[in-house]
């Protein structure tokens, strides 16, 4: 049972998680891999960041109870120089699907992103499951309220 | 149907519509709409040929004196930096705010760092914390205290660093990154700031009004 949990979330403790560089071009073919079968919810965070590291709990437990439904896919906007200490930080989370770390220029990962987002982290994006963008959030969600402002945001 | 709103700081947009065909980007700026008792105002980044907003109010810099935008602005413009004592991409950029601090005075422009942090006033962006960081790090330029964060959400600044730039009549002209490579002053490609403060002394308009760079979001209370 606890095998096919972790096969279905990604989600358990101690294992190290692949880390891999990603371009915005390179995420956003990730998120409409998705179409037609989850929504998917994009969290750009990083380990400096300390409301990043507070809410990050509760993005890993919604992405373990809603698995069937929900893709969460983290990207670390952490420098690459420590990507090391992001691997630590996921495994420690008990994250272990493929995570993945920002590797093009603010400028253009944020615009690829939303026009809306300014740069400023926590950021989470939300794309139903037509891969459209129905939810940005910029800067830590309400304490306890990932999944509520997750399923508000999928079921309007 | 398309909602955006905020909760404390945080901007909720939310759109219903074909948002991806062909990525986010292309969307439309979203309608604001308050929800779930969520407050109405989204702190939008300030315009460009906007007004610097509350240029008389006075603020405590770590000198201990008291000191406005407007007092600290030169004959050629006004820098404000949005910035504070802890967040890693200040102390990447922050090598780079000495250089800064001496082409603005140069330039006629006066500069000036703001700490909005109200949310860690108690800790890390104390007063005494701020006097022993600009102290540490031999600031040049006022680093001012921005009660209750007034500033910035005037400003619509929502990371550290957040860079504005005003002309002589204070009107904003630039906004966003110092230069687009926070973590290596060598790699720089576009010194936005740099370039947006040459086209102030030659009279020229700016040529890019806008940008954007990852950064620590500025902790409201």
């Amino acid at each position: 049972m606890a095998m096919a949990i972790i096969a279905l979330t990604g989600v358990a403790c101690g294992a190290a998680p692949a880390l891999t560089p990603v371009t915005s071009e390179g995420l956003l073919e990730r998120v409409r891999e998705f179409r037609g079968r989850k929504a998917v919810v994009v969290h750009v965070w990083a380990t400096w960041c300390a409301p990043c590291v507070k809410e990050f709990p509760e993005f890993v437990r919604m992405a373990q109870a809603r698995a069937d439904r929900i893709a969460v896919i983290f990207v670390s906007a952490d420098f690459p120089k420590d990507a090391d200490r992001v691997r630590e930080f996921l495994a420690a989370q008990g994250v272990t699907r493929e995570s993945y770390i920002k590797s093009e220029s603010d400028q253009k990962f944020i615009s690829a992103l939303s026009d809306q987002w300014t740069g400023a982290l926590p950021a989470t994006f939300v794309f139903d499951t037509s891969g459209a963008l129905v939810a940005f959030a910029e800067e830590a969600l309400p304490e306890g309220g990932v999944s509520q402002y997750i399923e508000e945001v999928l079921n309007p | 149907m398309k909602l955006t709103y905020r909760m404390g700081a945080t901007v909720l947009a939310l759109s219903a519509a074909a948002f991806l065909a062909a990525g986010p980007a292309g969307a439309e700026r979203m309608n604001k709409k308050a929800k779930g008792g969520a407050k109405a105002s989204q702190q939008e980044e300030l315009a460009i040929g906007s007004a610097a907003p509350m240029a008389d109010r006075k603020m405590t810099d770590v000198s201990g004196k008291k000191l406005s935008l407007k007092s600290i602005a030169g004959p050629t413009g006004l820098l404000v930096v949005f910035s504070c004592n802890t967040c890693p991409f200040v102390l990447a950029w922050e090598d780079r705010y000495a250089q800064l601090a001496a082409q603005s005075a140069q330039a006629g422009v006066g500069m000036v760092l703001v700490n909005s942090n109200e949310g860690k006033r108690n800790g890390d962006d104390s007063l005494d914390a701020m006097k022993a960081h600009a102290k540490d790090r031999e600031y040049a330029v006022p680093y001012l205290v921005d009660a209750r964060s007034e500033l910035a959400d005037a400003f619509g600044a929502s990371r550290t660093p957040h860079v504005f730039l005003f002309d002589r009549d204070l009107k904003l002209v630039y906004r966003g990154a110092i230069d687009d490579n926070s973590e290596n002053a060598k790699k720089v490609k576009e010194d936005y700031v740099a370039d947006a403060i040459g086209s102030l002394v030659a009279g020229e308009e700016v040529e890019i009004k806008t940008t954007r760079s990852i950064g620590c979001s500025i902790k409201r209370k």
